[in-house]
């Protein structure tokens, strides 16, 4: 009687086994790699109708961020500028740019320039400007230093593992409340003593309830 | 294939996708995209019902917003009932008024009026001279045409009436006052304030 199986499906088990393993690690990897906010979000640059540098006018200009984003201490939105704050300058700096035509047209017909949102939550998630900038988060603990961006890109993965962890302990990034604006604030070497100081002082509580950020 | 050659094959796979970080233009994929975009409209966001695209409405012509009537001239418009400019401050002055007026004058001022109020602001790197504070006509200008100035704009500037409310604009306003008091002070207005010009000169000539 011929052998049912081949010689070579001695090896079989062993190979199933050994790729069952790799696969399954491949796939968690996978995930665990490419499916995080790290991955999906960090970096996303998109191209804006106007290539309006922060570099030059936060970094080089010095002009402080709520020069344009003025309802950031007082609302939930920070506030994409209206057209009427970039002509309080450019009606008389810049005129002659192309680059700058699209502003120009949204000041003659009165219509908003498209700015393309770079931040955004999920919907499911309610942030409030206000409340972080009022008690000493800085925009770059959560921006980074747009300051030296060219072109702006999220650099934090904003993701809820990623809000807990200062919610949770919020000494490792609080700041005195007028260092706030300051894109280049560095921490003091003794960040968790200062920081621990910090949320007595302003009586910081991160809440950490479901209810707080998800309505 | 052998395992090997899989195993290799998955690895290059893995290898060759980019890293975390990496900038990209196009709009972030999720993995479970659920609620992430939802049947609403935030602020600032399109509606294409409109005919402007803008979810935000403009308020309806000739209304007012609730608790945004201005019915008083002097503090809303800097004018007396006669028309001219009011000579003093509406609003009462303190330590914490004043300071409130220094950092709006930080954020929306020193750009082109520079942080000493003598118009050597970054703007002026750039050919916009804003004039000086520290001359005898701006120092003789009532409270009520410094007010105008931001409400209305003047000249090549604009009006701050949307970036500053009614008491930022009159602790501006204050704030410019102590401005020029501070580059205009006498000697003996200094020693009055228990500080010695001597000392002072010898700190800035450091």
């Amino acid at each position: 009687m011929a052998q049912l199986f081949p010689k070579w499906t001695n090896k079989l088990p062993k190979q199933v086994q050994l790729l069952s393993i790799l696969g399954l690690t491949a796939v968690v990897f996978f995930f665990w790699y490419f499916g995080s906010p790290k991955y999906l979000e960090v970096g996303y640059a998109p191209v804006q109708p106007i290539p309006f540098s922060h570099q030059l006018h936060a970094g080089q200009l010095g002009l402080d961020c709520r020069y344009c984003h003025g309802s950031v201490e007082i609302s939930s939105a920070a506030g994409v500028p209206s057209t009427q704050t970039c002509m309080t300058c450019h009606e008389y700096i810049a005129t002659d740019s192309e680059k700058l035509q699209p502003l120009r047209d949204s000041w003659e017909s009165g219509l908003p320039v498209e700015w393309i949102r770079v931040h955004k939550l999920p919907e499911h998630s309610y942030f409030n400007h206000s409340v972080h900038v009022n008690v000493g988060i800085g925009c770059a603990t959560c921006h980074g230093r747009i300051d030296h961006m060219e072109v702006v890109m999220k650099s934090e993965p904003m993701s809820m593992g990623w809000c807990l962890d200062c919610h949770n302990h919020p000494e490792q990034y609080i700041r005195p409340v007028e260092e706030v604006f300051n894109m280049a604030y560095e921490q003091p070497p003794n960040q968790y003593e200062f920081g621990k100081m910090l949320v007595a002082k302003k009586n910081v509580a991160g809440p950490i309830y479901c209810n707080a950020c998800h309505r | 294939m052998s395992t090997i050659r899989i195993a290799a094959l998955l690895l290059l796979v893995i290898l060759l996708s980019a890293c975390r970080g990496q900038p990209f233009e196009e709009p972030p994929r999720f993995v479970q995209p659920n609620m992430h975009y939802q049947e609403k409209f935030t602020y600032q966001s399109e509606n294409r019902f409109f005919e402007d695209g803008r979810a935000d409405r403009l308020p309806v012509e000739g209304t007012v917003p609730r608790g945004r009537l201005a019915v008083d001239v002097a503090l809303h418009e800097g004018l007396d009932e006669n028309g001219n400019f009011v000579t003093d401050l509406p609003l009462d002055v303190s330590r914490s008024f004043l300071m409130r007026g220094g950092e709006r004058y930080y954020i929306y001022c020193t750009p082109c009026h520079g942080n000493a109020g003598d118009g050597m602001g970054i703007i002026s790197q750039r050919g916009l001279i804003a004039p000086s504070f520290h001359t005898d006509t701006m120092r003789e200008m009532p409270y009520g045409q410094i007010y105008s100035a931001i409400y209305n704009g003047i000249n090549t500037m604009g009006s701050y009436r949307h970036q500053l409310d009614v008491e930022d604009r009159w602790a501006v306003v204050a704030y410019v006052r102590a401005l020029q008091l501070s580059q205009y002070a006498s000697e003996e207005e200094v020693r009055a304030l228990g500080i010695d010009p001597e000392e002072l000169r010898a700190q800035m000539a450091e």
